[in-house]
C-alpha cells in the first residue's frame, strides 16, 4: 500500500511537472499574482517610492497592494502585504471548508457501500470522498481503513488522491493560478490516480 | 465619502486578522484547544497568532487603501462562527499526562496501561509475544444487535491524530457474554489479554452513531478478565501514540 501510494503520487507529480515546465513561468498565475513574485515587473523604470498615480491596467491588484506603501518603511509594507495576502487566501480557504464540512454532515458514508462489489467504480466512490471531505493526510490511512469491505485498490486511490485534489484545493488552485493550469493541477492527477489504482487493482487482484 | 468607506473597511480588515489572531492566543493559552486540534500543534498555533497579531496590528494602523468587500464579508462571518464556538477560558490546563506506573498488578496479574489506538497499531505489527500479554483499556461501550448475538461489544475510543474532523474512533471487539449489563455509550475500563478471531465483522461497516468513522480490528478481539464502570473522561480523546512502554494510556 505504502509503495503503491507513492508510486501513483511520483507519477502524478512527474508528469505535473514535465507539463508545467513546457509553459512559460509568469503565464501560470493569474495576473493580479504576478506581481506578488515580480513586483518590479509592475512598471518598468518606476519603483514604489515614487508612487502610482495611475493604476496599471495589466495588474490592477498589484497596484492596489502597492498603493498604499509609499512614505512606507519596507516593514511595514510586508506586514501590510502579508495581512493582505492572509485575507485574500483565507477566504478561499474559508469557503473551501465550509463547502467540506457540508458534506461532512449530510454525506452518508453508506452510500460507498453499494459500489463495494466494482473496483472501476468502488474506485471512483473512493477518489470522490478523497475529494469531498478533505481529510488530513496525516489521519487518512485510518479512514480508508475503516471501509473494509471496499477493494485495496478503492483505499489506494483515496490516499493518492486526497493530498493532491480536495475542495479546498480546487478552490484555491482556481483563485491563483490561470484557468488552464488549473484544470490540469485538478483533472491530471485525478485521470492518473484513477487509471493506475485500476491497473494496480487488475493486477494484484 | 467613498474614500472614507475604503479607509473604514481597510481598518476593518486589520482588525479581523488582529482579532483571529487573538482568538488563536487565547485558545493555546486558556481555551480548550483539544476541541479542534491535536495539542502536539499547538507551538504552531501559539507561533501563528502572535505573527497575526502583530501584522493585525500594523494593517489596522496602516490601512490597505483598496480593500476587498468578498474577503471582509466571509471573514466576518467566519468571526461570526468562531464566536457560536463559545470559547471556554480556563486558567487551569485540563489536560494532564497519565504521569502513574505504566502497569498495574490487579489479582495477581500485570497489566500494560495502553490506550486503543496504541493496542491496534500494536496488533498490526507482527510481534510474537503480543498475545500472552495482559493489557488495561479505556473506553466507550457501542453496542450492535449483531455483536449482542456473538456474545460481543465494541469498546471505542476517538483518536484524534491531526483535527476533530479527520478524527476516527478505533477500538476491538470484547468477547463478553455478558453485554447485555453494559448500556451503549458507558465508559469503562478493560482488564484483557489479546484472542486472534476467526469470524469477520457481522457489521461489516460497523459505523457508531455519533462518531464521524469506526475503525475495529479485524484481526484481534479482546477477552476480559475484568470489566470495571468508570466515568466518562474530562477530554475523553486519544492525542498521544507511543510505540513502547511508557504508553499515553
Amino acid at each position: 500500500m505504502v509503495l503503491g501510494r507513492v508510486s501513483i503520487v511520483v507519477v502524478c507529480a512527474s508528469c505535473l511537472g514535465l507539463l508545467i515546465s513546457c509553459i512559460n513561468p509568469v503565464p501560470l498565475l493569474r495576473d493580479e499574482d504576478v506581481s506578488l513574485l515580480q513586483p518590479d515587473r509592475l512598471h518598468p523604470g518606476q519603483n514604489c517610492r515614487e508612487g502610482y498615480p495611475q493604476p496599471d491596467s495589466r495588474f490592477p491588484a498589484a497596484c492596489a497592494a502597492h498603493s498604499n506603501c509609499e512614505n512606507h518603511s519596507r516593514l511595514i509594507r510586508v506586514f501590510t502585504h502579508t495581512a493582505s495576502e492572509f485575507l485574500d487566501m483565507g477566504k478561499y480557504l474559508i469557503m473551501g471548508a465550509f463547502a467540506v464540512a457540508f458534506t461532512k454532515v449530510f454525506l452518508p458514508h453508506e452510500v460507498l457501500l453499494l459500489f463495494q462489489n466494482s473496483l472501476f467504480l468502488s474506485v471512483s466512490a473512493m477518489m470522490l470522498l478523497a475529494v469531498l471531505v478533505s481529510v488530513c493526510s496525516e489521519a487518512d490511512a485510518f479512514v480508508a481503513a475503516s471501509f473494509v469491505t471496499l477493494p485495496a485498490a478503492a483505499k489506494l486511490s483515496f490516499l493518492a488522491i486526497g493530498p493532491m485534489v480536495d475542495l479546498k484545493l480546487i478552490v484555491m488552485y482556481s483563485a491563483v493560478f490561470r484557468k488552464r493550469i488549473a484544470l490540469a493541477l485538478i483533472f491530471l492527477p485525478t485521470v492518473l490516480v484513477y487509471l493506475l489504482s485500476i491497473i494496480l487493482g487488475v493486477v494484484l487482484g | 465619502m467613498a474614500e472614507i468607506i475604503k479607509k473604514i473597511c481597510g481598518v476593518i480588515e486589520g482588525l479581523i486578522v488582529t482579532v483571529i489572531g487573538l482568538y488563536m492566543g487565547l485558545l493555546v493559552l486558556f481555551g480548550d484547544y483539544w476541541r479542534f486540534l491535536n495539542p502536539k500543534f499547538k507551538w504552531l498555533t501559539g507561533a501563528t497568532a502572535v505573527i497575526l497579531i502583530v501584522i493585525g496590528s500594523v494593517a489596522t494602523i496602516v490601512p490597505n487603501k483598496r480593500p476587498s468587500y468578498s474577503r471582509i464579508i466571509v471573514f466576518l462571518l467566519f468571526v461570526r462562527i468562531l464566536s457560536v464556538g463559545n470559547l471556554e477560558i480556563s486558567l487551569t490546563p485540563r489536560i494532564h499526562s497519565d504521569t502513574g506506573a505504566s502497569r498495574l498488578t490487579v489479582d495477581g496479574a500485570e497489566y500494560i496501561k495502553i490506550n486503543l489506538a496504541e493496542l491496534y497499531m500494536l496488533t498490526e505489527k507482527k510481534e510474537p509475544n503480543k498475545m500472552d500479554t495482559h493489557y488495561v483499556v479505556r473506553g466507550m461501550v457501542k453496542r450492535s444487535r449483531a455483536l449482542d448475538d456473538l456474545g460481543q461489544f465494541a469498546l471505542v475510543r476517538n483518536a484524534v491524530f491531526c483535527c476533530l474532523a479527520d478524527s476516527v474512533a478505533m477500538g476491538f471487539r470484547v468477547l463478553y457474554d455478558g453485554s447485555e449489563e453494559l448500556a451503549d455509550g458507558q465508559w469503562v475500563e478493560v482488564y484483557a489479554t489479546l484472542s486472534a478471531l476467526t469470524q469477520g465483522l457481522p457489521d461489516p461497516e460497523f459505523q457508531s452513531e455519533g462518531l464521524h468513522l469506526t475503525l475495529l480490528s479485524e484481526s484481534y478481539g479482546l477477552t476480559p478478565s475484568k470489566i470495571v464502570s468508570i466515568e466518562e473522561p474530562e477530554i475523553p480523546f486519544m492525542f498521544d501514540f507511543k510505540e513502547q512502554e511508557p504508553y499515553a494510556y
